[in-house]
């Protein structure tokens, strides 16, 4: 199988996921939080490892400001519902993926919110002040689009937001472990990404990294181990947004993704991903009837559409000879309005750090097979 | 041994981490709950090394308090 759907998950994971899943299976097997014996204090050792890793990594300096969720998306939910305050006015990019603009678009609905989508193309910044009203609290971007593969200039965003006292919320869902994070120099209220893309964790769970818990409502309430008589959530991060029990097994994988991540270094994941898409872009551009989406841009994502076949149907020809790569809208509207593929969707080839010149080669053959 | 309570599992590993990193070795321990307050963690560290330890725990900017021991 030719493996080419890393910006939904990532696969092949790197070792160090496999063993950490297996070890915490077998010995971080109590509740963490809730118990004096071994396997609980076990499993809590692996959370906390986790979250210092991730603070780390991310230099965002404070282990206990990492606040676990199901994905990314319940982490971008808890992040703009927890400081939309009643009558603010949001802005968010044109390049946004569903996780971010339904949330807003639900507290928009019941009439407690209003939101604009700023143009990504051209001056960002000016766009952006084009936009802004006085009511204007919060800026939602994407790190990098999940359609296009186009980096956003998170820190240019984050730095106009500081300087006008705006909240500022990344989804990190296509950047994190792709790219260099750069939290430690980047104003942002909340970082929000999931574990089982860049980061070579597992499905269910992501996490929220922010900037000032104290001021973010929960989003859902529940047992915490501590206060346990009060009706109230506690006041400190993280216990206070996680409520119930957190899926240890899944905090012990992308505990092992992002040793794995530590080990091989952002700027060779990032190299190797340009590399590919370099040729992958290349390639695509001789096939007959090929338009590639923005082939400058430099992550692992590569978007593209045939003058004929439906994007569907191309990728499950493909599908069908062994290789995995998506094709439709990729819960994106925005995005495709924005580079105008909304009648057609596109077919989404997303490269990863294991991916090889070798398949990218396949896969141009099978393409062009199918194609001619 | 003497016994610190700090709160939730959390803050109780990352006092620990930060004693650790000033070479005092600490043990995690579950306190007892009373005050309705459910599940306390806290630290156990040797009692020559209190005063160095809650040093570290006010620059960590960690609250705790003593343990009082069931009699």
């Amino acid at each position: 199988m030719i493996y080419f759907d890393n910006a939904a998950t990532s696969f092949p994971k790197p070792p160090e996921t496999y063993e950490e899943l297996s070890r915490v299976l077998s010995e971080c097997v109590g509740n963490p939080g809730r118990g004096a014996h071994k396997p609980s204090l076990a499993a809590a050792e692996t959370i906390y490892d986790c979250r210092t890793l991730i603070a780390e990594l991310f230099g965002s300096g404070v282990p206990e400001n990492v606040v676990f969720s199901l994905n990314a998306t319940a982490a971008l939910n808890l992040s703009i519902k927890g400081m939309a305050k009643k009558g603010a006015h949001i802005l968010i990019s044109d390049l946004e993926h569903n996780a971010t603009f339904r949330p807003v678009f639900k507290l928009c609905k019941e009439g407690l919110c209003r939101y604009s989508v700023f143009s990504t193309k051209g001056d960002l910044l000016e766009n952006i002040k084009a936009k802004r009203k006085r009511e204007t609290a919060m800026v939602i971007a994407t790190e990098v689009s999940n359609v296009t593969g186009r980096p956003l200039p998170i820190q240019e965003i984050g730095a106009f937001c500081q300087k006008e006292g705006l909240c500022f919320i990344i989804d990190g869902s296509q950047g994190a472990g792709h790219r260099l994070p750069l939290l430690e120099k980047t104003y942002y209220d909340a970082y929000c990404a999931p574990a089982h893309k860049g980061l070579f964790g597992i499905a269910g769970l992501g996490f929220a990294i922010l900037r000032t818990p104290e001021k973010i409502s929960t989003l859902i309430e529940g047992g915490s181990g501590v206060s346990s008589f009060s009706p109230f959530m506690p006041k400190e991060s993280p216990e206070r947004f996680e409520a119930g029990t957190p899926p240890t097994p899944a905090i012990g994988a992308l505990l092992g993704g992002l040793r794995a991540l530590r080990r091989i270094g952002f700027d060779a994941i990032a190299e190797k991903e340009a590399r590919l898409r370099k040729r992958l872009c290349e390639g695509l551009s001789v096939i007959g009837g090929i338009t590639v989406i923005e082939p400058q841009n430099d992550g692992g994502v590569v978007s593209f559409l045939h003058r004929e076949k439906k994007v569907d149907l191309i990728a499950s020809s493909l599908a069908k000879e062994g290789i995995a790569v998506r094709g439709g809208y990729h819960c994106a509207p925005l995005a495709h309005q924005a580079i105008g593929t909304e009648r057609t969707g596109t077919v989404r080839a997303s490269l990863g750090f294991f991916n090889t010149e070798r398949e990218v080669d396949g896969f141009l053959k099978t393409l062009s097979g199918l194609i001619q | 041994m003497q016994k610190i309570r700090i709160g939730s599992i959390t803050y109780a590993m990352k006092a620990r981490r930060q004693l650790s990193l000033r070479g005092i070795r600490a043990g995690l321990i579950k306190t007892d709950g009373g005050e309705n307050e459910g599940c306390v963690y806290g630290i156990e560290i040797p009692e020559d090394r209190l005063l160095q330890a809650i040093t570290v725990l006010r620059e960590s900017r960690i609250e705790y308090r003593p343990v009082k021991e069931e009699k």
